[in-house]
């Protein structure tokens, strides 16, 4: 019996003495806190690991919660980096000021939706203002945009995503008659881009939305080309050969916006490496291989 | 002294039950509590809106992230009711007739094999299910009614009571057979064919247990989650039209918690809808307990 304390006793200490050594280790390490925007923090996650393959001194922590969080940590300085899927806005920038903060604004990646019908739908184009009425349910019937006699069926994501987030800032941006507009409550909300795919192919009367990458490679969807209110001619995001970038870079396709990371004024040593690492090649790779648009280049 | 442990043992393991129970209820009120002030209970049930020309809306809309944010859970509430309801009314009349069969009709050796069959059913795990009806449930009954919405409450409540038919079958099942042998007798003996032996004499002796397991079910539909987040369509549309994309509160919940920042109206929101379900699922599970142990004491006669 006593043998078995014993045992038990020499084995606990050595837990606790393991635990204490992990601790000791990250205690030399510099580490970097980012917090913010839901869309950004996968991308985030992956810079940082290849990162600190290639600074194993630096620990990288990213957690989510949003862009309003993003702002919030960077004003009472609990994040290195804020993730902001936005521009900060006006009072945003006041309020930092008022508090010793300048928010630096670095862009880092590019996002973008499409929108896809089913190939049986007979309509190209629509237009911003027709994205409006149909995603807000003032327009309810395909004939209406000289398509078939049917009820449009709208296929979205959950309000937690990121591009729910965006469709809803450019599409029902704008107030109306004093209120806000939102999305219908007949959106189908589905788990995830590859779900709502499936759901638009198999429904001749959805439209729906996502991110531009996510669809380039299916022949059983349309994309639909988007035409901005004030331009005549319409565009696609993607062509046959995937994205078609530069229609992105060059704003003709309007449903995109940028993603940044906003630093407190000049950022240290450490963490600059780090934003610099985002924007060489190496990050935008990783940009491009998780669906996402990468930054113009700049030749 | 061993027995006293063992009897310690089993005593803690009991309670530890009880005590979870309790820390996650007090759980669930402490995480909303903060929602209470910062939304109000009437913005749970809807909310005015006055428009720049002075007309007040009155909307009742679940809608947590918008830049009016709405926090109404009715369409949640009437999304739970109209996956559940359905799903209750036809697993009950499935699964009583399955139970009534396997009790009184089938062979004692059919029986043998039939039982453990049903009971399997109730393993399937309910993404499985969910997937089914996504994938090829949704568009085979989408051709039989015609329905618009692909994804509906209807095809939803369909895959919930593949689950709950097996519950209600074997609870429905052991209510038969603890009916005593005596009555079963007696009615043959006044000269009652099947039919009639079932229909007059042994149901109504069953009744509270039968009534129970529906109860029972109709609980198990309610907390239902996986099935109603793939087929039900996720809409949060203030309708009564089974037929039409809902979304319920545990869809709600598993959906939204994951990714909702922590400590905003969104999340103590959702934390509510916690509450509301726990209410409603706990007055249903003692409902069901009242009915069974009247039911016990009346047999002690």
């Amino acid at each position: 019996m006593i043998k078995v304390n014993k045992i038990i006793q020499i084995s606990f200490l050595g837990i606790i003495f393991l635990f204490g050594c992990n601790k000791e280790n990250l205690i030399s390490k510099r580490i970097i806190t980012i917090r913010g925007s839901d869309t950004m923090v996968n991308l985030t996650q992956r810079w940082a690991e290849e990162y600190m393959k290639i600074r194993p001194d630096i620990s990288i922590h990213v957690t989510g919660g949003g862009s309003g969080t993003g702002i919030a940590s960077l004003l009472n300085g609990t994040a290195d980096i804020a993730n902001i899927s936005r521009e900060l806005k006006g009072n945003e920038i006041e309020k930092a000021i008022k508090l010793g903060i300048m928010p630096k604004q670095t862009s880092v990646a590019m996002d973008g939706i499409a929108l896809i019908v089913n190939p049986e739908n007979i309509i190209d184009t629509l237009s911003i203002e027709d994205l409006k009425n149909i995603f807000s349910g003032k327009i309810t019937n395909w004939k209406d945009f000289g398509g078939a006699d049917s009820k449009i069926l709208l296929y979205g994501r959950e309000n937690s995503s990121g591009t729910y987030e965006l469709f809803k800032q450019v599409v029902l941006g704008k107030k109306e008659g004093g209120r806000s507009l939102d999305f219908t409550s007949s959106m189908q909300a589905l788990q995830g881009t590859s779900s709502l795919g499936e759901a638009v192919s198999n429904d001749p009367n959805g439209i729906g939305f996502g991110g531009v990458g996510y669809f380039s490679l299916r022949s059983d969807l349309k994309i639909l080309f988007i035409k901005n209110d004030n331009s005549v001619n319409a565009y696609s995001p993607l062509n046959e050969n995937g994205v078609n970038y530069s229609i992105i870079w060059n704003g003709k396709y309007p449903l995109t916006r940028y993603l940044y990371c906003y630093t407190n004024g000049e950022p240290d040593l450490d963490v600059q490496d780090f934003l610099n690492y985002i924007v060489s090649k190496e990050g935008q790779d990783i940009v491009r291989n998780m669906e996402y648009i990468p930054l113009p280049e700049t030749f | 002294m061993r027995d006293k442990l063992i009897r310690f043992f089993f005593f803690t393991n009991g309670m530890a039950a009880l005590i979870l129970v309790l820390l996650i209820f007090g759980f669930l009120l402490y995480e909303s509590s903060a929602g209470f002030s910062k939304i109000g209970l009437d913005r749970y049930l809807s909310e005015d809106f006055v428009s720049q020309d002075g007309t007040v809306v009155t909307e009742k809309a679940w809608q947590p992230t918008s830049d009016e944010p709405k926090y109404s859970i009715l369409p949640l509430i009437l999304g739970t009711f109209l996956t559940a309801f359905p799903a209750t009314i036809i697993s009950t009349l499935l699964g009583v007739c399955t139970g009534v069969y396997i009790s009184e009709i089938a062979s004692s050796r059919f029986r043998e094999v039939l039982k453990p069959i049903i009971e399997l059913f109730a393993g399937i795990p309910t993404v499985i299910i969910g997937f089914f009806m996504l994938v090829a449930g949704a568009t085979f009954f989408q051709e039989i009614f015609g329905y618009v919405f692909r994804l509906n409450a209807f095809i939803a409540s369909l895959g919930i009571s593949l689950i709950i038919i097996p519950v209600i079958a074997s609870l429905t099942e052991d209510a038969l057979r603890s009916v005593s042998g005596d009555i079963r007798m007696a009615a043959y003996a006044l000269g009652a064919n099947k039919w009639q032996a079932i229909r007059n004499v042994l149901i109504p002796a069953a009744f509270s247990g039968i009534s129970a397991s529906i109860i029972l079910g109709f609980g198990r539909a309610m907390g239902e989650t996986m099935i109603v987040l793939m087929a039900s369509g996720s809409a949060p549309e203030f309708t009564l039209d089974v037929f039409k994309s809902v979304k319920t509160m545990t869809a709600t919940i598993a959906a939204e918690l994951g990714e909702v920042s922590q400590e905003s109206p969104h999340y103590y929101a959702l934390f509510f809808i916690g509450i509301v379900l726990f209410l409603f699922s706990f007055v249903i599970n003692l409902t069901a307990e009242l009915i069974l142990s009247k039911k016990r004491r009346n047999m002690d006669y």
